[in-house]
């Protein structure tokens, strides 16, 4: 039994890495569009796996950083990240996918947030602050117990250059799902978003959605984790998302947006930590609010545009 | 399926129910029935638990005791054939979505899990926004309504749900004339289709125009029946308190 499961995962493993070779191989060819200074850093193959990395988690960000901004669920994303750490030291101890632990514990604390604020009189915002405090303190304790903590920061604040396949190749996957959730279930979480009230009152289970919805929540800052780390993820959950926010009204034009400020800030966060050799996580992260500050400048409602029909109305030269 | 029923079946009947959010109930012991086919009109002061008793009838807040039947029925199964339309404040008008976007919400009961909106839907959302004269508006992102114009899309989101039985919460509230001559004009258009509405209402000048029946509500029952019977000075009085002129 043991030998066919593994023989099953390793299948499964094989044609994933396959596919990862396959659209990196496509991407090469994109790049050698470029000129040979920006190229030059993607002929290394750490360097391919991290951009393979950084586009995943650029996009599955970008959806749902979307879902985020609407639902008024920062604090929430930064809630469920920080809470994932117990998780990942346990599953580092353990010897199991740090992934895995990283999921489990942060889908318990948010059924955790649920329950404390379903059964006790204390709100929403407290309810996460009591529970994600309480997790990362926990994780913080279990760390201390181990001796070689370097891996650990990776987890805290992210390492893409160190990237290698079965990591490539379970966030590809976690980022995979993520996408295929948010496709079938994308009506009911818009619905969700809008007017919770009329899901319940067409016969939609809310809770249903609001649990799936944090889960989905879950899988994607799981899916960042060597990307950004466990405390700037929260960054790609709001930045994206609050860029497309300011430029557009209109929902699909938005998740688009959305997707290209994550996948820009990414791919360009890690050329620029790469030839300047600074810490890739913070430097994806101030890509994105880069973006942000151009969009907000920029924006329909932004400074530049009134400014600009301030000049344009200004009382005339007399004639 | 058929949407007749028996007139003795009311569309709603609610017997000695009781909401608390905390401790003191904001609905104490009401007993009501809404005859099928009528608009009822429901009154009473801010606070009164009006916007409580529709939410409840929802199952959107949990009755403390009491209990409320739907076309006879006890179960949520006949919550699918009621139409909820919320106070204007209830949702984000912020939100980045179209007109029809917000109207086509109305058929996604009917769709269930997975389903997109179809030809068919779109084109009854269509319907739906001519019904309540705002075809132009269709693509508008929401953000850009006025009040009036949020409320008539609210409306026409109703209308695509097909329910046997609305509850409507304040759908007059601050819109100008012509919309509420409008507004008034769909409820009646409702009605000879078979449809029962319930409507929370502050305006007491318009009572008699706009209702067939009447629930007086003050945390307590005050009273309720035919608008010609209840709607007295003495009920008014009871409802209202001292501050009633
Ligand atoms: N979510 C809530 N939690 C606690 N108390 C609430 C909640 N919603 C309403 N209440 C209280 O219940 C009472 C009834 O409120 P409700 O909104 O039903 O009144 P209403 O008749 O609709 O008033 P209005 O005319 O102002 O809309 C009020 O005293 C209100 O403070
Ligand atoms: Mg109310």
């Amino acid at each position: 039994m043991t030998v066919f499961y593994n023989g099953l995962y390793h299948g499964i493993y094989t044609s994933i890495v396959t596919v990862i070779e396959m659209l990196t191989a496509l991407l090469m060819v994109l790049i050698g569009f470029l000129p040979a200074a920006v190229a030059e850093p993607f002929s290394y193959l750490f360097m391919q796996r991290a951009l393979m990395t950084s586009l995943v988690v650029g996009t599955v960000c970008g959806v749902l950083s979307c879902f985020v901004v609407l639902k008024r669920w920062a604090l929430l994303g930064d809630a469920i990240s920080h809470a994932v750490l117990p998780g990942v030291a346990l599953a580092y101890l353990a010897g199991i996918p740090v992934i895995v632990g990283a999921f489990l514990s942060g889908a318990l604390t948010s059924l955790g947030i649920g329950f404390v604020q379903r059964n006790t009189s204390i709100k929403e915002d407290s309810a996460m602050g009591l529970m994600f405090t309480a997790a990362f303190a926990l994780g913080v304790v279990i760390i201390s117990r181990i001796a070689t903590s370097t891996h650990l920061m990776h987890v805290l604040f992210g390492n893409v250059l160190g990237v290698d396949m079965p990591m490539l190749a379970t966030t590809f996957t976690a980022g995979f799902i993520a996408l295929v959730l948010v496709f079938f279930f994308y009506k009911e979480f818009v619905l969700y978003a809008f007017d919770a009230v009329h899901a319940s009152a067409i016969g939609l289970s809310t809770t249903a959605i609001h649990y799936g919805l944090m889960l989905l929540l879950t899988l994607t800052i799981v899916t960042s984790l060597e990307t950004v780390g466990v405390i700037l993820v929260v960054a790609m959950l709001i930045v994206p998302g609050a860029t497309a926010s300011l430029l557009t009204r209109h929902l699909p034009s938005m998740i688009a947006i959305s997707v290209a400020v994550g996948v820009t800030s990414a791919t360009v966060g890690l050329y620029l930590s790469f030839v300047m050799n600074v810490a890739s996580g913070g430097t994806i992260v101030l890509v994105g609010f880069c973006l942000f500050v151009v969009a907000a400048l920029v924006a329909p409602a932004g400074p530049l545009r009134s400014w600009l029909r301030r000049a344009r109305t200004a009382p005339g030269v007399p004639a | 399926m058929t949407t007749e029923h028996a007139p003795s079946i009311p569309a709603l009947a609610i017997s000695d129910l009781t909401v608390a959010y905390h401790e003191t109930p904001v609905l104490w012991d009401i007993s009501l029935t809404v005859p099928a086919g009528s608009i009822t009109g429901v009154v009473g002061p801010n606070g009164a638990g009006k916007s409580t008793l529709i939410k409840t009838i929802m199952g959107i807040v949990p009755p403390a005791g009491g209990e409320i039947r739907l076309f006879g029925g006890l179960s949520g199964k006949e919550r699918r054939r009621v139409g909820y339309v919320p106070q204007r404040a209830s949702v984000d008008w912020d939100f980045p979505a179209t007109v029809l976007d917000v109207v086509l919400m109305g058929c996604y009961g009917r769709l269930g899990w997975f389903r997109r909106p179809r030809r068919g839907d779109l084109e009854r959302a269509r319907e739906a926004l001519e019904t309540l004269g705002i075809t132009n508006l269709e693509h508008r992102p929401i953000s850009e309504l006025s009040g009036g114009q949020q409320q008539r899309t609210f409306l026409a989101r109703a209308l695509l749900q097909d329910a046997d039985l609305y509850l409507m919460d304040e759908p007059f509230q601050g819109v100008d004339a012509t919309t509420e001559r409008a507004i008034a004009g769909v409820m009646r258009r409702m009605q000879g289709e078979g449809k029962t509405l319930v409507v929370v209402h502050h305006n007491l000048e318009t009572v008699e125009t706009y209702f067939d029946s009447l629930i007086m509500l003050n945390v307590r029952l005050i009273a309720q029946g035919p608008v010609a019977e209840v709607f007295t000075e003495q009920s008014l009085r009871a409802t209202y308190g001292g501050g009633f002129p």
